[in-house]
């Protein structure tokens, strides 16, 4: 098992507020003189390869401001365990930029077709049992070791709902946390997300209990993202296309009241919009930090 | 596989082979499949308009979207990251009702993938001290190493200038009938370049001939001396220079 104090936040006593950084946004990371985020965070993946241009790059941005590394593939919850040579692709990067934080995904992606390594290419869901604790635990415990370091694992959005659970979400998280030394990264949107397409009633007061089972000193960060609508009786999708929703930002004003120390991050993966309106969701989190706004005003 | 993890196993393995559409297993309710199939599908479509820029714009979002979801029966993602998928997309194009009206088009996804996977390497320098392996009097006992950067690429079709002339044209945009002409007038005569990563970028050069099988030549293995031999009309000391300013050659061994 890793043991490790949570990752610091750059600014001592105040949670670090981040965005994710995509191609769209490099040139105006690149030509902006000082950013008014805390940290940037990138997807693992996009930055394997190992080209003068990608070294370049981050060479410039790490100048500019801390990285966090996202990883999106890693599937820490596989039977089948994590490649060997993804492992050695991901851990290069994290010793080449040093990032503030790590974190993956409590999801499984590797598996075997044919006597053939498959990777899903998508965040697939867990089973909340005893077996697949174990055997997410054992390869966050493997990962933190060839790392170095503590990793934080976020909580997936679901499209398909178990039926007979040994756990729910949040006591599997926790499990997790506690077994492996792992911190947790909750997105909040992903949250709101399973509870709307697998559950009914008063949404808001669901996704704050399930906050209130994860133990306060587990939480290293938080993601905030929107998803696009959709017709009543169909499944919510996981798009990251839209402002943070009001919901997720009313989540989060409770989200932060009981984890005041994770660092927050705005994620926008599709239908990009200008680096000045992301910028600005980043703002609305710092304001709702300082207290200075009411979330029913923003 | 312990007896505690097999069951997780063979959840995980079911789910695969259900998203995949290798078996049907019904590993979970049909809606929630439907997302998981569609996700993949979009971003393998995805992940080939970013390896195939070109070749998206020659063909459309739409044929590409098919022709991944093809390629998804045959390719399986296996590494974790896209840009490494995708590699048989020219085989699928060779056997694609593309291929009667667009016999070219399978080049342009060969000199694609070697661009993509090119860009995706180190630059790798020229190793100026192996310069003195030249010295020795036995050229026959000396043979280059090139760059694990460099390809080569052979065609019955100019597809490096139909690549050069659709660098610059926006999405759905089409050649104009000038462009198509002067192409066409290349004729379908045989067509080389050699592709290499550069510390700034890619390089893609075009090659006649003797060039191309110069270079085949020394990834095959040739000494010096062999090549001198065999390719007596290549000027070694001016293709030197080239080979070394463009980033072909690694060292002399």
């Amino acid at each position: 098992m890793f043991v490790e104090n949570l990752a610091k936040p750059p600014v001592a006593g105040q949670p670090a507020v981040g965005v994710g950084l995509r191609f769209e946004h490099y040139q105006d990371v690149l030509q902006q003189a000082s950013l008014s985020v805390d940290f940037l965070e990138i997807h693992a993946e996009n930055f394997f390869a190992e080209s003068p241009a990608i070294t370049e790059f981050l060479e410039q941005v790490i100048a500019k401001t801390p990285l966090s590394i996202h990883g999106t593939s890693m599937g820490l919850g596989s039977a089948a365990g994590v490649d060997g040579q993804y492992l050695k692709k991901f851990a290069n990067l994290v010793n080449k930029v040093n990032p503030i934080y790590v974190s993956e995904h409590a999801c499984f992606t590797w598996g075997r077709i044919n006597n053939s390594l498959v990777h899903a290419g998508d965040l697939l869901p867990l089973r909340f049992d005893k077996s697949t604790l174990q055997t997410l635990v054992s390869n966050i415990d493997r990962v933190q070791q060839i790392l170095g370091r503590q990793i934080l694992i976020e909580n997936i959005v679901s499209y398909h709902r178990f039926k007979h659970q040994e756990y729910s979400e949040a006591e599997f998280l926790t499990q997790v946390a506690e077994q492996s030394g792992c911190g947790l990264l909750l997105d909040l949107n992903n949250i709101l997300i399973n509870l709307h397409n697998h559950d009914s009633g008063n949404l808001a007061e669901k996704a704050r209990n399930w906050l209130d089972i994860i133990p306060q000193n587990s939480v290293g960060e938080i993601h905030l993202a929107g998803a696009s609508p959709v017709l009543q009786g169909n499944l919510l999708i996981d798009d990251h296309s839209q402002p943070v929703s009001a919901q997720c930002w009313e989540l989060f004003q409770y989200a932060n009241y009981r984890f005041p120390q994770a660092a927050v991050l705005v994620e926008w993966d599709n239908d990009i919009p200008q680096w000045g309106v992301l910028l600005g969701e980043a703002n609305k989190a710092r304001r709702i930090i300082d207290n200075l706004v009411e979330v029913e005003a923003i | 596989m312990t007896n505690l993890t097999s069951s997780v196993s063979d959840y995980q393995t079911q789910l695969l082979q259900d998203i995949f559409g290798v078996e049907n297993t019904a590993s979970i309710e049909p809606r929630a499949l439907q997302i998981y199939q569609d996700n993949v599908l979009l971003t393998a479509a995805r992940s080939l308009s970013l390896t195939y820029p070109v070749l998206d714009k020659m063909i459309g979002s739409d044929a590409l979207l098919v022709l991944s979801r093809r390629l998804l029966k045959t390719e399986l993602p296996d590494s974790g990251d896209w840009a490494d998928w995708g590699s048989q997309l020219h085989s699928l194009l060779e056997q694609s009702e593309l291929r009667s009206e667009y016999p070219y088009l399978q080049d342009i996804a060969r000199l694609e993938w070697l661009v993509s996977q090119a860009s995706r390497s180190p630059a790798t320098p020229f190793v100026a001290e192996s310069l003195s392996q030249l010295e020795q009097p036995d050229l026959s006992q000396v043979f280059m190493q090139l760059s694990p950067s460099l390809s080569l690429l052979e065609s019955e079709y100019p597809v490096l200038p139909m690549w050069q002339a659709h660098q610059n044209l926006a999405k759905g945009q089409e050649l104009p009938g000038s462009a198509l002409a002067a192409i066409a007038e290349m004729g379908r005569q045989n067509n080389y370049c050699v592709v290499v990563q550069t510390p700034v970028r890619p390089d893609i050069h075009s090659l006649d001939a003797a060039e191309f099988q110069w270079l085949r030549g020394i990834t095959a293995g040739l000494s010096v001396s062999a090549l001198l031999d065999t390719y007596p009309g290549v000027d070694f000391v001016k293709w030197l220079s080239i080979a070394i300013e463009k980033h072909w050659l690694l060292r002399f061994c």
